[in-house]
């Protein structure tokens, strides 16, 4: 289920009014109804619709009915079902976003959290309703230079977008400075754009608000044309997911990798710059986006294993069967409607695996997860006993003077 | 000019709004120095009782029909519409109310008059009514002076006293049929919806308890409740709290809760995440006290106590009960 022509050009143009006119519409009339899909969705149980009977229902001109249900407020867009599927149907590309959308329109109204953030980036161009002005403050926090492309615009190698959470939160921004200083230290020729970035628009793709997102996507395609760059690399695996598989839709073919498989390309040079010993247990949360659908299942933990001293447990649900943190897809402005409905959060049963391996560090690779662990930690009482970190601090923590 | 004033008198559930009394105040003002005459006009269904709080108004004109029951603007702007083009009052007020802002861009279409929203204030000049109103949310205000047969003004509430047009005793009461049909309009009254109960609504709080998870236990949310009924506050919380289930999520405070901005906001075992701290940083006064010296909620406080709230609730709470003994 990689990204690739072949899939794109299936994605592109399927509605859901002449479905069965695309190649995708045609897998659909060959589900057999096993129910992996249902079976295998982390809030399956919780759905009046889960995948397996939304094409039922489809099928069976109910449609409707779906629309009407929440039960796609409670898809987090973390690719299970799709990865399960035995007739390789993409239900996370591309019938569920389709149904989401009708859901969304048919609401009375909208959680009040994710309207927030929704109007926040369409007004800010980020969740968190900050100044675009200060998207770039966080690197006065930091020694190392950081080119802005605005202000020095000649041609670069990298192009490192930045994404929202790694410029705004503040444990993003920890992470945004470790990445800077392995940047940094590895010689990499890379740039910012600043102020002038904006979302990648796949939460708004994927949180019912396909318009903003296309509004993103132009927004961003404009700025990448001004800039040459040979290549992007973003932190945010959500982003990473954005460009790989909308993007080019809108005629956008930069190459563009995340983070973590980057630095491993440079992981022999990486090595010999980890000479701190630390002591840790380490348990890795795989990342719906950079595991299940872009398979960097290999990158992340050869990066941990290289850094001495530091001993890697897997949890019971690992690589293509990770759960989700919760925060795909909506969820992350979604926590208190969870929490009215009776639901738990995802970050908190998947904490319970983390707790079971006994490991006291949990490593993770993408920025909605430090701060839903911690508050999943923080809940379950083991701050003391768990700490949670992106794998660009433990990194920067094994780098002797650092 | 036209001397003539119509007041809307708005009314839901056997009840007339506050607006109805600020909006004849300020119409009897005018009258007064101009020598007019103020007419309430009362729409509605069984509704004569109303009458006798409208003593401010030379009179009252009553439609009374069993469509008026429950407001709807098509009925409501057919009869409005035919009273005010019979009669050619030189000036009628409306409220900038739900009901309001149905009825009077209705009326100014269907009565071809000129209409000014947001209205803090009215003169004469002249001829001519002026009015003041507000555009961008108050950021600017205009004067308007208005010609016109009829002068629809749509007032905001609260920017008049409504004490000026409060006075008992029932006008003499005119009353109107209104001979229509529900077939006649294809909107109708359904239903009123009563917003569901809440728990009380921490964002109009002056002062926020504000507990985190060094409270340890349910049991313990007491002390803090106490410590806010001595400061006249109530208690609110971060997350952690409300999924515990020790408060209900209407006082949880935070990106996933609600935004607040109290006058004072005392943050009691709270660490500060920041998803925390994006619902209460706006607040006038923050006081933290914590264990831990480096909680981050000390960046956004402006007094912090690195100390055990258990310490500093019974402390603060004898000296506060000292102080208003």
């Amino acid at each position: 289920m990689l990204a690739g022509e072949e899939v794109i050009e299936q994605m592109w143009g399927v509605s859901l009014d002449r479905l069965y006119d695309s190649d995708e519409g045609q897998r659909i009339l060959s589900c057999i109804q096993c129910g992996t899909c249902a079976g295998a969705c982390p809030y399956g149980e919780h759905m009046l619709y889960p995948p397996r009977r939304i094409i039922t229902m489809l099928k069976a001109g109910l449609i409707e009915d779906v629309f009407d249900s929440d039960s796609l407020f409670k898809c987090v867009n973390c690719y299970t079902c799709m990865t399960k599927c035995p007739r390789n149907i993409r239900l996370t590309e591309i019938l569920l976003p389709l149904v989401k959308e009708q859901s969304a329109v048919r609401l009375e109204e909208m959680p009040a959290e994710l309207q927030k953030a929704i109007e926040n980036t369409y007004r800010y161009g980020n969740t968190y309703g900050e100044s675009a002005r200060k998207r770039a403050a966080w690197i006065e926090t930091i020694e190392v230079p950081i080119r802005i492309l605005a202000k020095d615009p000649a041609p670069v190698d990298i192009l490192w977008f930045v994404e929202c959470d790694l410029s705004y939160h503040p444990r993003g921004q920890a992470a945004a400075r470790a990445t800077a200083l392995l940047f940094h230290l590895l010689g990499l020729d890379f740039a910012i754009l600043g102020p002038e970035e904006r979302c990648a628009g796949d939460c708004g793709r994927l949180s019912w608000e396909p318009g903003l997102a296309e509004t993103l996507v132009d927004y961003n395609l404009s700025i990448f044309d001004k800039y040459t760059f040979n290549r992007i690399v973003t932190n945010d695996p959500h982003a990473l997911d954005a460009f790989k598989f909308r993007y080019p839709m809108f005629a956008f073919k930069h190459k563009t990798t995340a983070t973590v498989p980057e630095l491993y390309a440079h992981l022999d040079r990486l090595k010999p710059m980890l000479t701190k010993k630390l002591d840790y247990l380490v348990t890795y949360h795989d990342s719906c986006c950079l595991g299940r659908h872009n398979g960097f299942y290999d990158e992340p933990r050869a990066l941990l294993e290289a850094i001495p001293g530091v001993r890697l447990v897997e949890m019971d649900h690992n690589r293509e069967n990770s759960i989700c943190c919760g925060g795909g897809g909506g969820g992350m402005w979604l926590d208190t409607w969870y929490k009215q409905q009776g639901i738990e959060r995802l970050s908190d049963r998947r904490l319970r695996e983390v707790i079971a391996t006994r490991a006291n560090v949990l490593a993770v690779a993408c920025p909605y997860e430090v701060s839903r662990f911690e508050d999943a930690v923080k809940l379950a009482g083991y701050e003391d006993r768990i700490i949670v970190r992106d794998i660009t601090e433990l990194l920067v923590e094994a780098i002797g003077g650092h | 000019m036209n001397t003539s004033i119509f007041v809307i008198a708005e009314h839901l559930e056997g009840r007339l709004a506050d607006m109805v009394f600020e909006m004849l105040g300020k119409a009897r003002a005018i009258a007064d120095a101009d020598g007019g005459q103020v007419t309430a006009v009362l729409a509605g269904y069984d509704v004569s009782s109303l009458t006798a709080t409208l003593g401010a108004a030379d009179t009252v004109i009553l439609i009374h029909d069993e469509l008026l029951a429950e407001f709807a603007p098509q009925p409501y702007v057919r009869v409005l519409a035919r009273l005010i083009s019979e009669r050619k009052p030189g000036l009628l007020l409306v409220g900038s109310t739900s009901m309001g802002l149905d009825l009077a861009p209705a009326l100014s279409t269907e009565l071809d008059a000129p209409m000014i929203s947001s209205c803090v204030d009215i003169t004469t000049e002249g001829d001519d009514y002026v009015l003041t109103s507000q555009l961008y949310g108050g950021k600017i205000m205009t004067e308007t002076a208005v010609t016109g047969e009829t002068v629809i003004a749509q007032i905001l509430p609260g920017v008049f006293r409504m004490e000026d047009g409060q006075k008992e005793g029932t006008p003499e009461v005119e009353t109107v049929g209104a001979d229509m049909q529900p077939e006649d309009f294809r909107m109708r009254f359904e239903n009123f919806i009563k917003p569901k109960a809440g728990d009380l609504d921490i964002t109009q709080a002056p002062i926020l308890v504000s507990v985190g998870r060094g409270i340890q236990t349910q049991e313990n949310i007491e002390l803090a409740q106490q410590l806010a009924d001595t400061m006249g506050g109530v208690v609110s919380s971060s997350r952690p709290i409300v999924d515990q289930d020790w408060l209900p999520v209407t006082r949880q405070v935070g990106k996933s809760g609600m935004t607040v901005k109290p006058r004072l906001y005392l943050a009691l075992g709270i660490s500060g995440a920041p998803e925390h701290v994006e619902g209460m940083k706006n607040a006038d006064l923050i006081v933290a006290v914590n264990t831990d010296p480096d909680a981050p909620i000390f960046s956004v406080a402006h007094y912090g106590a690195v100390a055990d709230i258990f310490d500093v609730i019974p402390a603060l709470s004898d000296h506060l009960a000292e102080k208003t003994s």
